[in-house]
């Protein structure tokens, strides 16, 4: 039987966030990717820049919901539907 | 700014895809924009253009533009003569997912609702009292919830 030598593959993956197909409402950047500070060094899309979901299903950046909710003082709400902001687990 | 990019996607895409009455104009600065907002056919502001300024915080989205009338201010129960307009979204009831377009067509709708072109009750006060302060700076009694 003839024997193939591999010598050189190049693996290409795809990957999104589950079940996410939309833009962050705070930055406006597409979930899979990184909200705009995040771009300037060495943060690349993924694990570096986590997506996050409340208990009301919505998404934003981690950064992004981190930056909202530390505005706000007593009321912790979702800027998308304003219900009280609980981390999903 | 923080969010400058948010900001610049946002003007492309009110040039790009605009809205029936609202017409960006002057951005030459893009923490300040002029917009001119144009009233409704079939209400009482038909005919009527008037023109609107943002002033987009350096956190802005995180808090609320400063949105005011200049020039031709409408009348209308929620909008003072000085061009200060009371509509909660600008104030405690911001979130970071409005942005211009939605402010804008709260405007609209906020105008398109009046059954009467009336200054707000207590216009000729609040005037006087907040004479060369932003809006913003005030806080703000919201007594119709119907809007």
């Amino acid at each position: 039987m003839a024997k193939a030598k591999i010598v050189k593959a190049r693996l290409v993956a795809n990957w999104t966030w589950n079940g996410v197909n939309e833009v962050c409402g705070i930055c406006h950047v597409h979930l899979d990717g990184c909200p705009p500070e995040a771009t300037a060094k060495f943060q690349t899309p993924g694990d570096d820049c986590p997506v996050v979901w409340g208990e009301c299903k919505h998404a934003f950046h981690l950064t992004c919901i981190t930056k909202w909710l530390g505005t706000q003082s007593d009321s912790q709400s979702c800027p998308m539907c304003r219900r009280r902001w609980e981390y999903s687990g | 700014m923080q969010y400058t990019k948010r900001l610049q996607k946002e003007l492309q895409k009110i040039q790009s895809t605009p809205i029936e009455g609202i017409t960006v104009g002057d951005v030459s600065n893009l923490q300040k924009w002029v917009v001119q907002l144009d009233g409704a056919k079939g209400t009482l502001y038909e005919g009527e253009h008037f023109t609107l300024q943002f002033c987009f915080p350096n956190n802005y989205p995180l808090e609320s533009p400063e949105v005011i009338f200049i020039g031709n201010v409408p009348i209308h129960e929620h909008v003072y003569s000085n061009g200060h307009i009371c509509l909660n979204v600008l104030y405690d009831g911001w979130s970071p997912v409005l942005s211009v377009s939605t402010i804008c067509l709260s405007l609209q709708s906020m105008l398109s609702s009046a059954t009467q072109k009336v200054r707000p009750r207590d216009n000729d006060n609040y005037v006087r009292n907040c004479f060369g302060k932003s809006p913003k700076q005030g806080r703000w009694l919201f007594h119709d919830d119907k809007v």
